[in-house]
């Protein structure tokens, strides 16, 4: 393409994306809140023309024009604007009948399909999975890379390159790239360095890579270090804020391997260089120490050892799915958020709930000392009689687990300590110890149906809990979501946790959209003009000290004003079109909310409702890292 | 109205009646699945519990604490999915399909099942004669396995489905068995039972 017919575009897009930005209505919040129902019965489900209703053969222009249109007139944002929409992937028009298939504008209903985005300084990655399901098999999209530009508000992001997008089986499918986590710092020699930790084990067995990043170009400067025998589902990518050098990912399996969390290091804790070969920290087993055994079956009646299970299965819905019912529990671990001094990992432990891990040791130890093993045990102890996992649990071992680099609190706590070793009869003390750590995880499941139950937990900042004993500020909620994958319903929702006592967390308050009603679930509409039913339940939430931004899959995003965490309520929405299947954690960059939609690509928002003050103006901001961290280019005059 | 026309009405309102009645049960069920999407929850069955009888050799035949972990958690994951997917041919038959029976001689044969020689050979050996043989096995096993599963993906791909349940099973079966072939593979070479090239 030449140079002034790129310009000439883009100055095209940029016209269109002022013309027709999306200004939800600053209106007061009432007195009484609900959540936003969205009409999908009325929902263009597909590419639109430009007065935003359906039509498959409208022009690239009139389809992204017709969305903001169809958004304002079905009432789709509330104090929210609706900045940018980007779509990422291209359509593809049948010359027989004229229709465009296949790319964001056409809201392309890819089911598996997900995005990857993650933001360091002004570099934005963006990455989107193919699977043989979604695009057929040996489909491939590159992770894009962008620059945000100055004036977010005015342009958005420009594409600056790309990275291959990897695959597996032999070609035919290709790696699922929805965790990518770009992270800026400098280290202690003074240089400003970037780099970008990208998970290909998601949906396909593959490797957890660190690329190092030019903080300049955005672009990567090498191939990767890989870290060997690692499958993440889900990652956290912690940075140590007291030795700037170190840089840790702590990858959760969800059942792709025995270990429930993985800990490596991906820098030299002495220079802050990326590491040729991550190196192997920590691992941590839930299971193992006796905790609930990975899919646990139900005994012929479907008593569950948590109880016994809702079972809806005998209803239908609109898409002609039978209601939830659930034939084994999960008990692995899904996803989960460091606390910034490092010694706390608040855990989305699926279906055994979500509950506290001690890292203290991790935070406060080199590398090399816990890679030598000699101030904790590495791997996590079996506390099971003869080591057999799913047997009697063996109350001799259970004071050894203390001694774990990564144990749950409630194995350190003094008291508990002081049982197991106490002269009490090994039955009461079994019996105890139980007791305390079934309380020692929050599951709704059973009785409440969500196959991978907790998906996330992130800890509410700057609001420590006010108990006495508190010295080192430690939090006194946890946001946690649920999920269940194209589930059937009922949907799922979001859930505030008081962890106060961290060995008893226990549930306050709760949002749910309409949906999570089963007879609501049921009589949902499907939007004209689409094919399937998309996700619909909490995923990832961004948190900030009174408002939550959930990307709440088929709701858009959703804003939970969590003032009074008793009773957290929704005050605000944005819900793109024709989709807006948003899975991404809703991340800042300056002001601006980028979120990424299954189905139409990147968007950015401005969120104006109530706490707005809170979204940092000068940073970005991500769940799913420590946070925030420096936005804009590398400061002059640095190396 | 005469005797004619009343029964012409009555013929229509019992015909309108039979469609509405119909509709309601055999339109969802048939939305629900097709017989290729049966059939291949009856053939992943019969898959998956070979990888239970061969998960139930692990044990007595090896002292490799890691491998007889593995092998617990194989046999556990694949029961987990075998009770999923009985439960989707029991709902498929609560709203009225016919559930196929796997037919030995008439279906096409499996990719990745062991013949009954390689499992007789499996049960008689021990130690690392055992643990290569078994690697090897289950990588074959597991391949079969991601190559039924992707061929129903392409099924699910090419005619725009997403059949409850079993969309979110594929990927569940690809994932973790890929993982685990990663896996596998990796202990045949840390172990020195892969073949010298």
């Amino acid at each position: 393409m030449t140079r002034p017919l790129s310009f000439a575009l883009l100055a095209v897009v940029i016209a269109a994306s002022l013309a027709t930005r999306v200004s939800g209505q600053n209106t007061p919040v009432p007195a009484t809140f609900t959540t936003f129902d969205i009409p999908f019965d009325k929902l263009p489900g597909g590419r639109m023309n430009a007065q935003g209703n359906l039509d498959p053969t409208s022009s690239a222009r009139d389809a992204h024009a017709g969305a903001f249109v169809a958004a304002k007139r079905l009432g789709l944002f509330r104090n929210f604007e609706w900045v940018h929409w980007v779509p990422t992937a291209p359509s593809t028009r049948d010359p027989a009948t004229g229709h465009w298939r296949g790319g964001d504008l056409d809201g392309f209903p890819t089911g598996w399909g997900s995005t990857g985005l993650g933001i360091a300084g002004d570099c934005l990655y963006w990455g989107r999975s193919n699977s043989t399901n979604t695009t057929g098999p040996r489909v491939t999209h590159d992770v894009k890379i962008f620059k945000i530009q100055p004036d977010p508000e005015k342009n958005p992001p420009v594409e600056v390159g790309s990275m291959p997008q990897l695959t597996v089986d032999n070609g035919e499918t290709a790696v699922r790239d929805r965790e990518l986590r770009p992270y800026n710092y400098t280290s202690t020699d003074g240089v400003e360095r970037m780099l970008m930790v990208r998970s290909a084990a998601t949906g396909t067995g593959g490797d957890v890579i660190t690329y190092t990043l030019d903080p300049q170009t955005c672009l990567p400067v090498d191939g990767g270090a890989k870290a060997e025998g690692v499958l993440a589902h889900e990652f956290y990518l912690w940075h140590d804020r007291r030795n700037p050098n170190r840089l840790l990912v702590l990858s959760q399996t969800y059942g792709s391997q025995d270990e429930d969390l993985v800990v490596t290091a991906i820098t030299d804790d002495k220079t802050g260089k990326v590491l040729a070969k991550p190196l192997f920290l920590a691992s941590f087993t839930l299971e193992g120490i006796g905790g609930p055994v990975k899919n646990e079956r139900p005994d012929s009646t479907g008593l569950y050892t948590g109880g016994r299970f809702a079972d809806y299965r005998h209803l239908t819905d609109q898409w002609a799915r039978p209601g939830a019912t659930q034939t084994s529990t999960v008990n692995s671990l899904h996803s989960g958020t460091m606390s910034d001094d490092g010694e706390r990992f608040y855990a989305a432990g699926t279906t055994a709930g979500t509950y506290i891990l001690n890292t203290e040791r991790i935070a406060n130890s080199t590398n090399a000392q816990l890679a030598s093993g000699g101030v904790c045990r590495q791997r996590s102890t079996n506390a099971w009689v003869d080591g057999k996992i799913g047997g009697v649990v063996d109350v001799r071992k259970l004071p050894e687990v203390a001694g774990d680099c990564v144990h749950p609190v409630l194995n350190s706590d003094p008291g508990v300590l002081a049982m197991l070793r106490s002269d009490r009869s090994d039955a009461d003390k079994l019996a105890r110890y139980t007791r305390l750590e079934t309380r020692s995880r929050f599951s709704f499941t059973p009785p409440l149906v969500a196959m991978v139950g907790v998906h996330s937990a992130v800890p509410i900042p700057s609001r420590p809990s006010l108990s006495r004993g508190n010295p080192k500020s430690r939090p006194a909620w946890v946001v946690i979501t649920e999920e269940w994958p194209f589930g059937p319903c009922p949907e799922r929702g979001l859930r505030i946790v008081n962890i106060e006592s961290e060995i008893t967390p226990m549930m306050v308050g709760a949002l749910a959209q309409s949906d999570s009603m089963v007879q609501n679930c049921l009589a949902q509409a499907k939007p004209p003009g689409s094919t399937i039913r998309p996700m619909m339940h909490a995923h990832n939430p961004t948190v900030f000290e009174n408002i939550v931004f959930v990307g709440w899959l088929g709701h858009g995003v959703r804003a939970i004003d969590i003032s009074n965490p008793f009773n957290p309520r929704e005050v605000g929405h944005a819900r793109p079109v024709p989709w807006g299947d948003i899975i991404t954690y809703p991340d800042v960059h300056n002001g601006l909310i980028y979120a990424g939609d299954n189905h139409t690509g990147l968007h950015v928002f401005k969120y104006t409702g109530p706490h707005a003050d809170e979204v940092p103006k000068n940073a970005v901001y991500s769940s799913n890292r420590t946070s925030p961290h420096a936005s804009g280019p590398p400061r002059p005059g640095r190396k | 109205m005469s005797g004619a026309r009343s029964r012409l009405v009555w013929l229509c309102v019992f015909a309108a009646s039979a469609a509405v009645v119909s509709a309601q049960t055999t339109g969802p069920a048939a939305g629900l699945y097709t017989p290729d999407d049966l059939l291949f929850l009856r053939h992943m069955i019969v898959h998956h519990e070979q990888a239970l009888e061969l998960a139930a050799l692990v044990p007595s035949r090896t002292g490799r604490e890691a491998l007889v972990r593995f092998a617990r958690q194989v046999e556990r994951a694949q029961k987990a999915e075998i009770d999923q997917m009985e439960s989707l041919l029991a709902l498929a038959a609560e709203r009225g399909m016919t559930i196929p029976q796997h037919d030995l001689h008439a279906d096409a044969p499996m990719p990745g099942l062991l013949s009954r020689a390689q499992m007789d050979a499996l049960a008689a050996a021990t130690g690392t004669a055992f643990e290569r043989l078994w690697l090897e096995g289950m990588i074959v096993h597991h391949e079969g396995a991601l190559t039924m599963g992707r061929a129903q993906q392409r099924r699910h791909f090419e005619s725009g489905r997403q059949p409850y349940g079993i969309d979110v099973l594929v990927d569940e079966i690809l994932v973790v068995q890929r993982a685990e072939i990663t896996k596998m593979k990796a202990w045949l070479t840390a172990w020195g039972l892969a073949p010298r090239s």
